[in-house]
Parts: structure tokens; sequence; C-alpha cells
């Protein structure tokens, strides 16, 4: 049966608190790695260097900023909407790090296990979405708002595909335990069985993400920084900390979805469940360094005429040779 | 079952506690030398022509509308593709998946009626060009 | 007191500004957007202000506002003798500033009736060209970098890097070049200038191999440029547009073939053009264009005679007949043209510069109209304005 901290820990309250303060470890170290493996990555793709100067190979360059940022002047601009302004960097950041907790690392860990997990990703990543439209709103600024009204307007054009593409996942496992997702996948990966939800899914987490080719709620050409123009300072940093936490969050969903999780053979569950998610953001990574930033009305488009009829067609396909197979 | 759920609502709290945490010593160590123009709304370099909050236009509310009826069909989707197999299924499900009695269309069946009228409403809406962008 | 200069709309109250939005017009239905994009934009290339009405997404009216990087050189012109203009010419459009300096000097020595020694001449085409590259390379990265692409930036500005580098040995400067002299040049150029150049050119061709595969014939650089931002044969031609933009609209009009200037009438290139009008037409002239301009540097370097690089008795200070003389060149944007005004004195009477990207950015009212915000600014992009040189 699958372990979770509560149970290798006797004292309950003291498991949570430290499973909490586990996700919270990692989701900073995560962000600060994930920032500078970007610059690094990004820096070869362009012939540069990247950050050299602190630590070995530059891997401090994001503490220090991090304590830059952290001693910062927080700049409320005037006549903003205050509840909504001063909440949206909390409400961004708390549902990614509860995003995080919900996956199993290893065939005998999870830090929360929960029978309808996948669908708790989502709605949690669905947060994301109303803190991105508070913090437009909030700010009296004409390119946040306008940032903030295609963020939204393409987050959930892209969460319907991204959704009938975990569905068909969903009915071949029978559960929507994230443990037995990956468990039902025995020795070979859904891609396998799925390559077109597969495809359907990752297109679609890219732009959950807001990440390039489909950055265009913060397109820096047009809209300056989108709906956080006017954050600066710790605000600012739990904006960037939510939204490269969240890259890593659609990855752990398309790796315990469709490449088998923790499954590989020879090394340990847990190293072959963060190479693959490290893969996954690497593959994001390139795409952003690579493609210019498509349109709104082509993004929109591409969703509503390409993604989703596809989708529902691979979930009927799906359904079909469940059917036929059974 | 509930207790599963809690340590969601812990890492809640922590979540929440250190973002407010972070913000709080950001403010105590960060220097605070507000001045009018530093807190002018950002509009490129000059004064705000107009007040930002407007109505929007009715393009981003058709989105809207259209997401809440395909979100809503996801939602009612999930059970069904979870029980999707045993629906197909007169008997249970044996410890493989596989089933031991006859099979039904019912499982079938059921959402195909559904999906066909959301897929009707899809291609009305295409057709009526709601899900351009103009 | 200065606080109440931080006070919003204290200039306007004081009357210092002629802002036409300071009061926006009535909205009859409160659905329409005001935004000002610029002066202080990312990619506003410079301080150009636009005025924008949005319905959603889409632009209903758009007004260019200009004047903030305003340095009155056709003023100081009149201020100082016909030499001292010299270094100011190259800061005009601090792109492309080797052809400004060197066509004002072309400008001068026709009022002059100077001959120019064979090896200057030369010279001047092959760092102009160099230079038309170099403008066309940070265009290429600009406008990339403006459809959302950071990649293609560096390396475009990696490859122009290496013309600065080259220019830096021979002029002495990276930008704001003032390497022409009335009658010649001022440093003679050696082996290594020219083996460099050499070099160069076999590097960016076989860098060009790359930009295509990374930028030409990628989907969704070309669903942002195709059919976006067309400016007809029509359009462009009532509104004076030149260079790059005008060719792309499929008018073959090159002032270096239509009225060669210098020794342009020597050298075998073809003017490229394309029939869309939009800015993959753009995008591709300009990029034929740097291979045209390679080839010229090519017959350049062929051909460089040995001689002097200035005429025997260099002029110092001199004093042109009453008259006036219209000089008219091709820059990397378009036409550049220099009108002087001579009343017989050793300061010029007036200076009067024709830049291209004025007349070229005249036509945006017309075509951003009912495009979207993004596509502003691939438009604006694709036309390569150079504000300091809207503005002068």
């Amino acid at each position: 049966m699958l372990k979770t901290l509560s149970d290798l820990v006797p004292n309950v309250f003291l498991a949570m608190l430290l499973a909490a303060a586990a996700i919270m470890a990692f989701a900073t170290v995560n962000a600060l790695f994930l920032v500078w493996l970007e610059r690094k990555v990004s820096a070869r793709m362009q012939r540069r260097y990247g950050p050299t100067v602190v630590g070995p190979f530059g891997m401090f360059q994001t503490l220090v900023d991090v304590v830059k940022l952290l001693s910062k002047q927080l700049i409320s601009p005037k006549d903003i909407d205050k509840p909504l302004y001063h909440l949206a960097p909390i409400v961004v950041f708390v549902p990614v790090v509860l995003g995080l907790s919900l996956f199993p690392i290893d065939k005998s860990f999870a830090l929360v296990d929960t029978n309808v997990g996948l669908v708790l990703v989502f709605a949690f990543a669905g947060m994301g979405f109303i803190a991105i439209f508070m913090a437009g709103w909030g700010s009296n600024n004409k390119y946040a708002l306008l940032g903030a009204m295609r963020a939204v307007a393409q987050n959930i054009a892209y969460e319907i595909p991204l959704i009938l593409a975990a569905l068909a996942v969903t009915m071949i496992a029978r559960s929507m335990r994230i443990a037995d997702i990956v468990e039902a996948q025995g020795s070979f990966p859904y891609i396998l069985v799925q390559p077109i939800g597969a495809l359907i899914y990752y297109i679609s987490a890219v732009a959950e993400t807001n990440r390039a080719p489909f950055d265009i709620p913060e397109a820096e050409s047009e809209l300056v920084a989108g709906f956080h123009t006017e954050y600066s300072g710790m605000r600012f940093a739990l904006f960037f900390l939510a939204e490269y936490t969240n890259m890593v969050i659609v990855s752990m969903v398309a790796t315990s979805l469709f490449l088998g999780g923790y499954k590989g053979p020879l090394l340990p569950g847990p190293v072959w469940f963060f190479g693959k998610v490290y893969f996954l953001i690497f593959v994001m990574l390139w795409l952003r360094w690579t493609f210019p930033r498509l349109r709104f009305d082509q993004l929109m488009t591409f969703a509503w005429k390409v993604l989703i009829p596809l989708a529902l067609a691979n979930l009927l396909v799906t359904a079909t040779v469940l059917k036929v197979m059974s | 079952m509930l207790t599963n759920y809690l340590p969601i609502v812990v890492v809640f709290a922590v979540a929440g506690g250190l973002g407010i945490a972070l913000l709080i010593i950001a403010r105590l160590i960060g220097p605070s030398r507000p001045n009018p123009t530093k807190m002018q709304p950002y509009e490129a370099g000059l004064e705000q022509s107009a007040p930002p909050r407007i109505r929007f236009h009715a393009q981003f509310y058709r989105v809207a509308l259209l997401f809440l009826v395909f979100d809503i069909e996801a939602a009612f989707f999930y059970p069904w593709a979870v029980m999707f197999r045993d629906l197909s299924c007169k008997g249970s499900l044996n410890a493989a998946g596989k089933c031991t009695a006859g099979a039904t269309p019912f499982g079938m069946l059921v959402m195909v009626a559904f999906l066909a009228i959301l897929l009707l409403a899809l291609v009305f809406v295409w057709r009526r060009k709601a899900l351009e962008w103009d | 007191m200065t606080s109440d200069l931080h006070k919003p709309g204290a200039a306007l109250a004081a009357g210092t500004s002629a802002d036409p939005w300071a009061t926006p017009p009535a909205d009859p239905d409160g659905e329409t957007y005001y935004l000002n994009m610029g002066p202080q934009h990312p990619s506003m290339h410079g301080v150009l202000r636009l005025l924008l009405e949005l319905r959603g997404e889409e632009i209903v009216k758009c007004e260019p506002i200009i004047g903030y990087a305003h340095r009155a050189h056709e003023k100081m012109a009149e201020n100082r003798n016909y030499m001292m203009f010299l270094p100011n010419t190259s800061r005009v459009d601090y792109l492309s500033g080797m052809i400004y300096n060197i066509a004002y000097c072309q400008a001068v020595e026709k009022m002059l009736a100077i001959e120019v020694p064979e090896r200057a001449e030369h010279i001047r085409v092959i760092v102009c060209e160099l230079n038309r590259v170099s403008s066309h390379l940070l265009w290429f990265g600009t406008f990339l970098l403006d459809l959302g692409g950071i990649t293609p930036f560096l390396y475009s500005f990696d490859d122009r890097e290496q013309i600065l580098s080259i220019l830096d040995r021979v002029t002495g400067s990276r930008l704001t070049y003032c390497y022409g002299r009335f009658g010649g040049v001022t440093e003679d150029v050696d082996k290594k200038f020219l083996d460099e150049t050499t070099a160069f050119l076999a590097r960016l061709r076989g860098r060009m191999a790359e930009y295509h595969a990374l930028v030409t014939d990628n989907v969704i650089f070309r669903s942002r440029c195709e059919g976006v931002g067309v400016i007809d044969r029509e359009t462009a031609i009532e509104y004076g547009v030149t260079g790059p933009t005008l060719r792309a609209a499929g008018v073959p009009y090159d002032v270096r073939r239509a009225e060669p200037y210098g020794i342009y009438d020597r050298f075998e290139f073809d003017i490229p053009t394309a029939s869309g009008a939009d800015n993959l037409a753009r995008y591709y002239v300009r990029v034929a264009e740097m291979e045209q301009s390679m080839r010229i540097i090519e017959q350049a370097i062929a051909k460089i005679p040995d001689g002097p690089i200035m005429p025997e008795k260099a002029l110092k200070r001199f004093k042109p007949d009453v008259g006036e003389h219209y000089f008219a060149v091709e820059s990397a944007r378009g036409q550049f043209g220099i009108y002087i005004v001579s009343d017989g004195s050793d300061v010029p009477f007036r200076i009067k510069l024709r830049t291209p990207s004025f007349s070229n950015l005249a036509c945006m009212p017309d075509v951003l109209r009912g495009t979207m915000v993004a596509d502003t600014i691939a438009i604006l992009g694709s036309i390569d304005i150079v504000l300091p040189e809207v503005d002068r």
C-alpha cells in the first residue's frame, strides 16, 4: 500500500508540518534551480555563458537575486484596489504549493494521497487564474488589465483540452488517484497508447503555464509585463515562484499520466520521476527559446478549433477501443 | 476519509503563512520612500489618459460562457470515465480489469448521447462564428 | 515646489503640454479603451508614442506622436560651418550612420564639384554596404524580438558585432561614425580590413542558412507575418514610403539604381522586390538585400585600386556659391535626402534632412486601423523605424 508521510511519522500533526515544510522547501529550491537552469540553457542556446560569477557555474545567482528582491521597496501604485492587489501574490502562490503535494514520487511515498488527486491538481491550477485576474484588475493599470483578460481567456480555453486529454487516461486507468494511474501503467507508459492525448496535454500545459510560444498574457514586447506590470520586489518574486512551480506541476502531471511516473529500470523511483519531470521542463525551455510568440486570436482559435475537437475525438476513440477490448 | 485531506489544509496554512511572512519581511527590511511619481501607475511614461477599469469587450464574455459549458461537461465526464469499464460490463470486473460477464453498451451510449449534444453545440457555435476572434 | 510637478495633471493645468488626450474623447458605449503605447515601452524602437483606441484587442484608431527624441540637428547645422556639421550626420540615424555621414560628404562634394579619388570611392561603398548589412541584421533581431523570438536577436547581434569591430578598426567608432571627409575618407584601409571583411561575408553566408532554418520556415513566424500589415503600392506611394517597405509592395525603386551616386553604377546587383506588401514581404526584401549588399562588397573588394584617399588639396574652410542643392542616397531604411541652401557664407543657411523613417511612419494610422494590438508591434517592427531619425 502507498505510504504517506503520516504513516512514517507517528505524531500526525508533526508529520503534516514536516510535509508542509518539505514542500515549501522543494518549491523554493526548485524555483531557484529552474530560474538558474533557464538562464543557463537559454544562454547556451544563444551562444552566451549565462550567470558565472556567484557560486559554481553561477548557481547561487538566483539566490542572490532573491535576497535583492527581498530588500527592495514594495511599491503600491495609487488608486489600486487594495484587497485584490495585496492578496493576489499570495493567492497565486498558495495553490501551486498545494498542487505540488499531490504527487507520488516513489512507489511507496506521496505526501498527500487522495482518490481524486488528478481533479484536485486541476482545481488548484484553476485557482491561479483568479489570482492573475485579481492582480490585473487591482493594479489600476491598462497593460495589466489587458494582460489579465488575455491570461484568463487563454487559460480557460486551454484548460478544457488539458482536462479532456487527462480524461482519456483516467478512463484506461479507472481511477483519479494519481498513484493508481501510475501503477496501472504496468511496464509501458500511457504515452504509447495515448500519443495524441499526450501531445494535446503537453501543448495545453505549456499554454497553461503562460510560457512561450503561448506567453501572450505577459508578452513583454506588447504588454510590458502583462498582469504583473505593477508588482515589484517580493510580490513580483511570488508571481515568479508560482510560474516556475507551475511548470513543475504540469510536468509532474504529464510524467504521472503519460510517462509512467516513478517507474523505470535500475534506478530508484524518485530519480526516474524527477528525471522525467526535468526533461519535460527542459523541452519547455527549449520551446521558449526557439519560437516566436503566437498572436492572441491565433491562440484562441487553435484551442477551440483544433485542440478541443481533437481531444473530444480522442476521448471517443479511447472509449470505443476500450469497449471493444473488454 | 476526510482526514486524508487534512494535510492539504496544513500545507495551505503553511504556504499562506510563508507568503505573508515573506511580504512582511520584505516590508521590514526594504526601504519605503514613496513619492507621487513613483506611485503613478505605469502607462509608458505618461499620465494615465483614462481610467483602466471599464466594461470589457463582449468577446471575453463569449469565451467565458463557452468555457463554462465545456468545463462542466468535463466535470461530468470524470465519474463516467472512471466507471466506464464497469458500466460496460454486466457483471463486475476482475482484478486485471477484464469483464467477467457479458458486455453492455450502456456505458458507451449514455455518454455518446451526452457528448453528441455537446458536439452539436460546438458545431453550432462554430458555424455561427462564435469561435472567431475579431 | 517640485512636488507640484509630480502631481498628475499639474503640467497639463499649467498649459505646458499639448496632449491631445489629456481629456479623452467622450465614449458613447463605455467599451473603448484608450491606451498610450510609448514613449517608454519595451518595443517602441526608441521613443515613439502611439495613442491607441481599442475595442477589445482591435485598434479602432491610432495616432503616432513624435518629437520625444528631437535634437534639432537641422538647426544645429545653421549655426556651424559645413565641416563642423559632419559628426552630427551619423547621429541622425545611429543604425546606418555611415551611410548618412558619407551622404553628407557626397552632397557637399556635389555642391562644390569635388572629385573623389577612386580608392576612396571604393572604400565608401564597402563601409556603406557593411553598415547597411549591420542595420538590416539589427532589424532582423529586433523584429523577431517584437514577435517574441529572443534567440534570433542574439544570433544577429553576434554577427552585427563582427561588422562593428571591422568598422571600429578603420574608423575608430562603432556606431556614430565620422569617417567621411569632403573629397574622401579620413583613414586608408589596409589588407587586414579587406581580409576581415571577406572572412565576415563567408561567415554571414553560412549564418544565413541558419537564420532561414530558425526563422523563415517557422510556422509561427509565418502565421504572424503573412497578410499582416499590408502597405499596398498606392498607399506606399501616396505617403512617400521608400526603401524596403516600398520594394516589398512591388515597386523596384532604389536610389542606388534610379539615380546612381558615387560609383554604384559600376556594380552588379539586383533590386529585390516582393509582391505581398505585408510583414513577410518586407522580411524577404531585407534578407535579400543583405545578400545583394554582400555582392556589392565583394565586387568592390575585388576592384579596389591603390592610390590616394583624399584629393591632393584638402578643403579646410570654404564658402560655396549662393544656391540650393539636393542629394539623395539609399539608406538602410529608404531614401535619405539632403537639401542644402547656401547663402554664400561658410555656414549653411538651411539644411533639410529628408529622412525615410518619417515618411514610412506617416502611413501607420492607415495601416494599423483594424489590426490587433499584437500586430501593432509587429508592423511597426517590420517597417524598421529609427525614432531619432524621425525626430532629427
